[in-house]
């Protein structure tokens, strides 16, 4: 399991977390970012932190390291 | 068989390669050689929060993880030139074999003859982004030569850190061709609001040194002479695509990053990426662009398929503005303006009507919905 954490006074809106992660985020009323399941299996969290300009994504992994 | 990758640049594209071949799976030999002595960094900060002291720490990922990636990192070395028979990299400490070549040499900031005396800065790397900040402090008085996204930033960077900043462009609006003259027309006000010097229509005849050799201003064309303590010449970089062409220069390559040699790719600021929609070759300077023609070229390597390429974005911060493009800064002629200065989002459309890009200014909450237009635009084109 990952656990995400988005940085929102980064975020851009940019969205490509979402189109790339759609189960883990999406983008709220104010057009940031949102994660929608903080803990996730999903591999497709790494290529949603990495699609970021902004660097506004953290995944860490099961033992809290940063792992993208 | 792939079982040596090589990879020549530590920027952001040839990073991102080595980063996507590990985690496609790969499990052959990969090394990063790069001309910097720094690990990998990120590098829209330069001319921003790293400039304007507020952030330090711009490594792309821990130190710890190029280790455990297995990614062998060349720093601070030169490849002088590649030898595409025997397929090597030649280098002062020795030559690198590949199996296949990443070329993501990136560019290097251009600075014409007549700005290359003492006292002239540019800005493309962390050494030169530190050289810079050691002499923007209040009271200095800073002159750039160049209104485009680098020079527009460190205005605003300068200016909000006190320094007296005058803003030199040929062009009679800054960002016109690209953004459109009432765009243009909006920035320039913004910047003369925050108390730049904008002077627009002027090219700089020639730097002015004092008997001593240090650095005394400017002599524009129309001979106007300004006294200033420092230059920063930003008049947009050239690709270094050497070691493929023999001089400075884009590397073409086809859409999935290959050039015409075998076993050799290039990605990032240095590779022009064949373009159907556009039926041309087309090099873009953006983050995005960079990082996603890195996993398109790392996919090709593995024999992958490739996945989508990003529509073009860019974002810039400057003078309050969070500038937001999404599209294609050409093909352009007519614009559909709705806000102020503030606030504001820009419509551009081709003469058949299709929507060729968007600009939104402190607009975030609709950069994802513009995106998807954008994206859907391309796909019926």
């Amino acid at each position: 399991m990952y656990r995400i954490e988005i940085d929102r006074s980064l975020c851009s809106g940019f969205g490509s977390c979402a189109e790339l992660a759609s189960r883990s985020f999406f983008l709220g009323p104010d057009g940031l970012a949102v994660v929608s399941e903080a803990e996730t299996d999903d591999d497709a969290v790494f290529e949603a932190a990495a699609s970021c300009p902004m660097g506004a994504i953290a995944v860490y992994d099961e033992r809290d390291r940063e792992a993208a | 068989m792939t079982r040596r990758v090589v990879i020549v640049g530590a920027g952001l594209a040839g990073s991102r390669c080595a980063q996507t071949l590990r985690a496609e799976g790969f499990d052959g030999s990969i090394t990063l050689v790069g001309e910097e002595p720094h690990l990998p960094y990120e590098r829209p900060a330069l001319s921003k929060e790293f400039l304007a002291g507020a952030r330090e720490e711009l490594l792309l990922q821990a130190p710890s993880a190029w280790a455990s990636l297995e990614v062998g990192l060349e720093l601070g070395l030169r490849v002088e030139r590649i030898d595409t028979t025997r397929r090597l990299a030649k280098t002062a400490r020795g030559d690198f074999v590949w199996d296949r070549l990443v070329l993501a040499t990136g560019a290097r900031a251009h600075r014409p003859a007549a700005f290359d005396g003492s006292g002239v800065h540019v800005l493309r790397t962390l050494d030169d982004a530190e050289r810079l900040r050691a002499e923007l402090f209040p009271g200095r008085r800073l002159a750039i030569v160049g209104s485009g996204f680098v020079g527009a930033e460190v205005a605003s960077t300068a200016a909000e850190l006190g320094v007296d900043v005058t803003l030199i462009d040929l062009a009679s609006l800054p960002f016109e061709r690209t953004l459109g003259p009432d765009v243009g027309r909006l920035l320039a006000s913004r910047y003369r609001a925050h108390g730049v010097d904008l002077r627009l229509g002027a090219g700089v005849e020639s730097v002015l040194y004092r008997s001593d050799g240090t650095l005394r201003g400017l002599r524009l064309l129309d001979g106007t002479e300004l006294d200033r303590d420092l230059v920063l010449v930003a008049v947009g970089a050239k690709p270094a695509g050497e070691l493929l062409r023999g001089h400075p220069g884009p590397i073409e390559t086809d859409e999935g990053g290959r050039t015409g040699f075998p076993g050799i790719y290039a990605c990032g600021d240095v590779a022009a990426a064949w373009s159907a929609e556009h039926s041309r070759h087309v090099r873009l300077e953006h983050w995005t662009s960079a990082a996603g023609q890195a996993a398109v070229v790392a996919r090709g390597i593995l024999g992958a398929a490739p996945g989508a390429r990003p529509t073009p974005y860019f974002w810039s911060d400057q003078f309050g503005l969070r500038l937001q493009h999404v599209g294609s800064t050409e093909g352009w002629e007519r614009i559909v303006l709705d806000g102020d200065e503030t606030s504001l989002t820009a419509r551009y459309f081709a003469l058949d009507g299709t929507l060729v890009a968007a600009l939104l200014v402190n607009r975030p909450r609709q950069v994802g919905a513009l995106r998807r237009e954008l994206a859907t635009e391309l796909l019926a084109a």
